[in-house]
């Protein structure tokens, strides 16, 4: 009994969605409601609809029992070929004995194909798209007269004649009646391509498979109009013969270049919009080219020019130098919107995932006397550097009378290591300058260079002879002592100058880099700077990290939470969290109970998230909500501001699909987050601490304030949290942790 | 016009010196304003004499300190003397500014507990510590610095009788080279008591050791006391990580840090000769930050300095009552303050300017006090301008001590106020007045 249980929950888990995606898939998306109207709409063709689920299954049951990937066989990447493939050869063959097990051959080798494309495509991130029901289909149509004396018929499509024969006349008249309605001609030839995709010629199924389209992906939606539009004109403009412009290529070729890469494996945009109809020209070319050369062989054309031409076109952005638009897509998510929303955010909030965390090289506040390509020395290929010294309040750099090294603030305080790595090179032999005076012979003067990688080396100058704490080839680590500031080398007045090389020598030529996190000076607070570039005049100090809050967000993989919490029903209920480190070395609080998952960073300055999946009504998801980013650092004041990717926050589903329209040329609509301490009586790592989040809404004309949230921490870590917004009211109480 | 003044004429002893056409200069100019309020009105509005708080000035020498100790070492805290001056409105001032508060009396605990300061926040000093004042710390979690054995005795039989789990630190007192050696305070490094104070600690069930103290002197004129006093706390730190595996959380090398005021007797003025603020934290933080801690275990540095960051924002404003020849032929001007309410005038010789323009002449003069005492001397010998009765003065830097030492003696206390940082004056302590002061007498009925 528990076996039979076993396998339907595994049937239920796994087999059903994939058999779902085989179909969805198609047009790039995993929506149930659009699976379930394709899977309806290639039934209209009975024997065709019968033969995809029949070819889907079959290679399913293959691929789960002879253990290929399941998360891939689970998104229907290596099941949909088999689809196209079954319906097609429902719609070309008569049924019979001989069809099926042909069908059940041909599914195998689409199968077979697709395992090996992919093995070769995906490991340079290309996908093998259609090709597999192309090629699996030469190798039907080639041989099939032979197949003939089998049994095997090809079928004329008159299916029109089955309708009669399963439903009479009624069915007939009514299908009649729609078929032959007087629309506008491009609707008609619109709805007609979208059927088509399935071997179809049928207005019924075509405005099925554009309304679920519709339900399913705006841009999806928007993109089979604007590739349709692109391909109608065109065929205007050259004349249909010469586009090669039939129901078929418009659908299968045209409309799915439009669906690829405006939408699916570039980040939608109006670049990615642009290139989709500019591509469809060079579709038409690619596939006259090949119907006149498949032509001599007897060989149909199919997809694959669409194939052809978006595998090449992905490759060809992939070996681009420098990306600022055209992106493809990071992270595939399956969805259009939620793809372009997602990055759009990360955008911003994750730039500093490509730098090598900096630090400031001092304690304290510092000024920036001279930024990069400053007006004195930082010129040409020593531009991009940093000279700092410390500024009282009247920006006087200097006591008393300034005309001794001792008079200037910054002069002999310490120097520490902007980040771990080996001293490459010390100087230590050269003598503070007298005020005023420059040494134009060891310009760099005292000088340290530290090798934080192969190529990538921070040089600190101007130091004072004899403070040096640390020898060559030593480990020093980020906040070490080097040496003290002084007045040595081609430096009037002391200051110390920071820069990023490439090569270890003293004074090579600088890299333009960004110090991961530091404080500026403003008249109401201080701002926390993330992966920003200091200017002149700056009044900078580091961050370190409050010990209390990182404790309390130092979340140990494998550990686990109990929080207990009022449902909306108003019962007592209780949420488990356990976290974990993927493959990757991503980590993430995962909830078997309701299979949310949060994904999120901890660098000692920032706690964050970064991906929420799952169940949007977990506990796990107000959590995340509510501490979407907290600061870790030592500063009280500091606000945080960050904003949520748009589908992350329920809105009004008609502004929401009508956003959606125009969202990859101009978004309107932003959802800010907000954090910051409340309150804070923490002393030596005793006292509460109280960490306020807000999310609100802005879009035209409209703020809303969409939730608050208060997060409570003791020595003792999370306490709870409470999150409320305009419905809700959650308060949860971590019992366990 | 107003009527020009008459001053009787004076004959001057020759100077010797460099002579220069511009004869010598002294030092009188008027203070006619207190952060661009007048002098004037602020005595016309309450009364004379009083004292006049500079919020700016406190914030001012706050931003100050921090910065200079921020720019040498990661983790600092200040932590407001109580008894320096303990006028809320002061102390609030600094709670805002981000100080903690230490305290050596219940009474003060008391008073910080009042200004909102958690009690973890509270640093409880001081020989003087009733049970009731430890078991109401250690309930609050407040850091108390243990003076002697019988308090850790008390403290420790309290914690079995209360179930308490106190911070505690212990007050430590050394040799840093300085006379007169601070040795009643605390216990004593050289012979080793500090370090059996430490173990007995450790070794008790309920106190949890989180910090070392010392209090090496007040008015320091020796950078180099605290660099001696900064190792030897370092040593002791590090010796209990060595021998216990427990890294305490901070040092404290307490308050002492001088002013600019001019100590009686010494020859040279004081904004000349006291080290500046940076010295000190060159000399302490150089120590600890190469001692050997790893950049984790580097402990807080905590600082009670006082003195240093209120003295220069309190002024006394004042009125001469009368002036009169003494027998040898001085000159002696009579103020309406005097030792009760500047009782730091035993301690230096203050710095007064005159309150209104006078002429160039000046005298040297005793200044006296409104007591009659003889003690009642504010100033031996001062030169300043012809002042007449009625005549307004300022002296400066009287911030530190007084508001807390003054006396009720003879007199009663004035006004204390407050310039705040947009130049609004506040009364932060009225003058008291004969209800006030007999409010707490009572008459037997025999007498009545």
């Amino acid at each position: 009994m528990t076996d039979i249980k076993q396998t339907f929950k595994a049937f239920q888990s796994e087999f059903l969605p994939a058999i779902l995606n085989s179909y969805s898939i198609i047009f790039f998306l995993d929506k149930k409601i659009l699976a379930v109207t394709i899977m309806l709409v290639s039934f209209f063709n009975f024997w065709a609809g019968l033969s995809g689920l029949v070819a889907v299954i079959f290679t399913l049951a293959i691929g789960y029992s002879m253990h290929l990937d399941k998360p891939t066989l689970r998104s229907g990447v290596y099941s949909f070929n088999a689809l196209l493939v079954g319906i097609g050869m429902g719609t070309f063959f008569d049924p019979g004995v001989v069809y099926f097990s042909l069908l059940a051959l041909a599914a195998l080798l689409t199968l077979l194909l697709s395992v090996t494309l992919g093995g070769q495509l995906f490991k340079k991130n290309l996908p093998f798209l259609s090709i597999p029901f192309v090629v699996t289909f030469w190798f039907i149509v080639l041989p099939s007269s032979h197949f003939e004396n089998l049994g095997l018929t090809q079928r004329s499509i008159f299916w029109i004649n089955e309708i009669y024969a399963k439903g009479g006349n009624s069915l007939l008249q009514a299908y009649q009646t729609i078929d032959s309605m007087q629309i506008n001609q491009m609707l008609d030839i619109y709805l007609r391509s979208l059927s088509s995709i399935f071997f179809q010629n049928n207005l019924i199924a075509g405005a099925l498979v554009a309304v679920s389209l519709l339900f399913s992906s705006r841009i999806m939606f928007s993109l089979s109009i604007i590739g349709f539009l692109s391909a109608y004109f065109f065929a205007q403009f050259t004349g249909s013969e010469a586009a090669s412009i039939n129901y078929y290529n418009i659908g299968a070729n045209y409309m799915m270049i439009g669906f690829a890469l405006g939408g699916f494996f570039l980040i939608p945009s109006k670049q990615s919009y642009l290139w989709a109809i500019l591509l469809i020209p060079l579709t038409s070319l690619v596939l006259l080219f090949f119907y006149k050369l498949l032509g001599y062989i007897q060989l149909p054309v199919f997809s694959l020019p669409f194939a052809f031409v978006s595998i090449t076109f992905l490759y060809f952005l992939q070996l681009r130098t420098k990306a600022s638009s055209l992106i493809i897509t990071p992270v595939q998510h399956n969805s259009p919107e939620i793809n372009l929303y997602t990055y759009t955010n990360n955008k911003d909030r994750l730039a500093g995932w490509y730098y090598y965390p900096l630090a400031l090289p001092f304690m304290g506040e510092w000024t920036v006397t001279q930024a990069h390509d400053g007006e004195f020395t930082h010129k040409g290929d020593w531009g991009k550097a940093f000279d700092f010294m410390i500024t009282d309040r009247e920006g006087k750099t200097y006591r008393n009378a300034g005309v001794l090294t001792e008079d200037f603030y910054c002069y002999n305080k310490p120097v520490f290591a902007p980040a771990d790595g080996y001293v490459e090179t010390i100087i230590d032999n050269i003598d503070d300058n007298e005020i005023g005076k420059v040494n134009t012979i060891n310009n760099w003067g005292n000088s340290i260079v530290i090798r934080h990688a192969t190529g990538f080396y921070t040089q600190i100058s101007h130091l004072r002879k004899g403070t040096f704490k640390v020898h060559k080839g030593e480990f020093v680590k980020k906040g070490d002592m080097l040496a003290n500031c002084g007045n040595s080398g081609r430096s009037p007045e002391p200051h110390i100058h920071f820069q990023v090389q490439t090569l270890p020598n003293v004074g090579a030529k600088t890299l333009d880099y960004p110090f991961a996190y530091f404080y500026k000076q403003t008249e109401k607070s201080d701002l926390l700077m993330q992966y920003k570039k200091p200017e002149k005049g700056d009044v900078l100090s580091p961050v370190s990290t409050n010990n209390f809050i990182y404790k309390a967000f130092n979340i140990i993989p494998d550990s686990v939470f109990k929080l207990n919490f009022e449902n909306k029903n108003g019962e007592q209920a209780e949420e488990i969290w356990e976290s974990y480190t993927d493959a990757f070395n991503y980590k993430y609080i995962y909830c078997a109970q309701t299979g949310a998952s949060a994904y999120y960073v901890n660098d000692g300055v920032l706690f964050y998230f970064t991906a929420f999946y799952g169940n949007k009504n977990s506990l796990l998801y107000y959590f995340y909500l509510t501490a979407y980013k907290i600061f870790l650092g030592n500063n009280e004041f500091v606000e945080i501001q960050d904003s949520l990717p748009l589908n992350m926050i329920g809105k009004s589903k008609w502004l929401a699909w009508l956003h959606d329209f125009v969202a990859p040329f101009h978004q309107f609509f932003k959802i800010a987050y907000s954090s910051k301490i409340h309150s804070s009586d923490v002393a030596l790592g005793i006292g509460n601490v109280k960490i306020t989040s807000n999310i609100s809404m802005s879009g035209i004309n409209i703020k809303k304030n969409k939730s608050e949230s208060i997060i409570s921490i003791t020595e003792e870590g999370i306490t709870g949290f409470e999150f409320k917004n305009g419905k809700k009211h959650i308060k949860a109480t971590c019992v366990k942790y | 016009m107003e009527k020009i003044r008459y001053e009787r004429p004076v004959i001057f002893k020759m100077n010797t010196g460099l002579m220069n056409k511009f004869g010598t200069k002294t030092n009188n100019e008027p203070v006619t304003h207190i952060e661009s309020v007048p002098v004037k009105s602020m005595l016309s509005q309450y009364g004379s004499p009083m004292f006049v708080i500079s919020e700016k000035q406190i914030r001012r020498n706050y931003q100050n300190a921090i910065r200079i100790f921020k720019t040498r070492y990661p983790k600092v805290q200040f932590a407001w003397s109580y008894k320096t001056n303990y006028m809320n409105a002061v102390c609030r001032i600094f709670h805002q500014e981000g100080s903690w508060a230490e305290v050596v009396s219940g009474f003060e605990y008391e008073k910080a507990l009042y200004n909102n300061v958690p009690g973890n926040k509270i640093i409880f000093n001081g020989p003087d510590k009733s049970d009731e004042d430890l078991i109401k710390a250690a309930q609050n979690n407040s850091l108390i610095h243990i003076d002697h054995y019988d308090e850790l005795y008390s403290l420790i039989r309290l914690c079995e009788e209360h179930k308490l789990k106190p911070r505690v630190a212990i007050r430590v007192n050394m040799d840093t080279g300085i006379y007169p050696k601070w040795d009643r305070f605390g216990f004593n490094f050289e012979n080793g008591q500090a370090w059996n104070a430490l173990t007995r600690i450790i070794n008790s069930e309920n106190l949890q050791l989180v910090g070392i103290h010392c209090h090496i002197g007040t008015f320091m004129l020796s950078p180099n006391a605290y660099a001696v006093a900064a190792r030897n706390l370092s040593e002791l730190a590090w010796s209990v990580k060595e021998r216990f595996g427990i890294m305490v959380q901070y040092i404290d090398l307490g308050g002492g840090f001088p002013s600019t005021n001019t100590l009686k007797g010494a020859y040279l003025p004081g904004t000349d000769t006291v080290p500046s603020i940076d010295q000190f934290a060159d000399a302490i933080t150089d120590v600890i930050l190469t001692y050997g801690f790893t950049q984790d275990e580097l402990p807080m540095l905590i600082l009670e300095t006082g003195r240093a960051l209120i003295d220069d924002a309190g002024y006394l404003l004042g009125t001469v009552l009368a002036t009169k020849r003494l027998s040898d032929g001085r000159r002696a001007t009579i103020m309406d303050f005097g030792l009760n309410s500047l009782f730091t005038s035993l301690w230096y010789d203050h710095k007064i300017s005159p309150a209104q323009k006078n002429t160039n002449q000046t005298e040297d003069m005793v200044m006296f006090g409104p007591l009659c005492m003889n003690i009642d001397v504010v100033r031996e010998s001062i030169n300043m301008p012809m002042l007449q009765k009625g005549d307004q003065v300022v002296v400066h830097k009287v911030g530190a001590y007084n508001m807390t030492q003054w006396m009720q003696f003879i007199t009663m206390r004035p006004n204390i106020v407050l310039i705040d940082n947009d130049n609004n004056t506040h009364i932060i302590r009225k003058a008291e007045n004969l209800e006030y002061i007999q409010a707490l007498e009572e008459i037997p009925i025999h007498l009545k």
